[in-house]
């Protein structure tokens, strides 16, 4: 029950922490169709054999973190993603391909980045399995690749 | 009069290795192409660790030459111990580790695989098992502590499907038969 209760809390505090950051990043609430999502991706999430993504790339508990361009040059956005995370590859996918898939995209900035946003399965469900990461793999641009 | 150049017996190896060598060639472009437009140079990434990706040929590539390998299934059994060793946000975005319980599970079975899948972990603390042909032939099958989840693509036919953990090596097996 406690936990349940402090879970809520959770949830409320990081509501309010990405509602007061949105009004900080001055970046319109709304993704466009035309805004490119970046992705970075792990050597564990990347295949050799077949020089590809791995779809399992795309399955984190809460939906799949991405960032928003948010107008930035895509060289800026491969840099700030390598600040983050010595990743082996980057890659990217339009906003109106996600949505042709049925997915949705939720704009979900926090404090270390304002960019940061969630692609869901639906409105139903938060996960996704199945063909959607499959598509969203085939479907990504890889912008950067680390070759070490 | 022109005469039409043929594989025979009595070709020579000289006359063979340029058209062995374009089809090494075409072979390579072909897997270099399983991604889209690509947008800025790609460079061909090698297998760097010997201790995991020893072999070159795929591990999901169909021949018989793959069926049962021990090498790939020793691969495979060093890759899945190594995937207990991810911590929290192990890929940048709060990646949950992997249970041990899932690991072992996933090691007790490996050897039933006719062809040795590619193993990945995902962001949820699940192990994804990928047998990947092409981009329009594959099988991947999704196994955490709260069941198994197989999507599975031949075609223009998409499949997916909930199954049991007694269900794997069957559906596994059939589609590389």
């Amino acid at each position: 029950m406690n936990s349940t209760v402090n879970s809520d809390k959770k949830t409320e505090t990081s509501l309010q922490i990405t509602e007061s950051v949105k009004e900080e990043s001055q970046l319109s609430p709304e993704i466009k169709n035309h805004e490119y999502l970046y992705r970075g991706v792990v050597l564990n999430n990347w295949d050799l054999i077949n020089n590809r993504i791995s779809s399992a790339a795309f399955k984190d508990t809460g939906g799949a973190s991405v960032d928003r361009d948010g107008g930035r040059e895509e060289s800026e956005c491969i840099k700030n993603l390598l600040q983050v995370k010595d990743f082996k590859a980057i890659c990217k996918i339009k906003a109106e391909i996600v949505r042709s898939y049925g997915a949705i995209i939720l704009y979900k900035p926090i404090k270390s980045n304002i960019f940061h946003s969630e692609i869901h399965d639906s409105t139903e469900r938060i996960q996704m399995r199945g063909s959607k990461p499959d598509k969203l793999r085939r479907s990504s641009l890889l912008v950067y690749i680390n070759k070490d | 009069m022109a005469t039409k150049k043929r594989y025979n017996q009595s070709t020579s190896s000289t006359e063979i290795i340029p058209y062995i060598i374009f089809g090494i060639s075409m072979s390579f472009g072909s897997s270099s192409t399983s991604l889209p437009v690509l947008e800025k140079k790609i460079y061909p990434v090698e297998l760097r660790d010997p201790k995991y990706y020893g072999s070159k040929a795929g591990f999901t590539q169909v021949s018989n030459q793959n069926k049962y390998s021990l090498d790939r299934l020793q691969q495979n059994k060093s890759i899945i111990t190594s995937l207990g060793e991810l911590g929290n946000n192990w890929n940048g975005y709060g990646g949950e580790p992997i249970s041990s319980d899932l690991i072992e599970n996933i090691k007790n079975i490996l050897s039933e695989f006719e062809i040795q899948p590619q193993i990945f972990p995902t962001g949820r603390g699940s192990i994804q098992l990928d047998f990947f042909k092409s981009d329009d032939n594959l099988l991947e099958i999704e196994i955490s502590s709260d069941g198994v989840f197989a999507f599975k693509k031949v075609g223009d036919r998409e499949e997916e499907f909930d199954l049991q953990l007694s269900e794997i090596i069957p559906i596994a097996n059939e589609f590389n038969g």
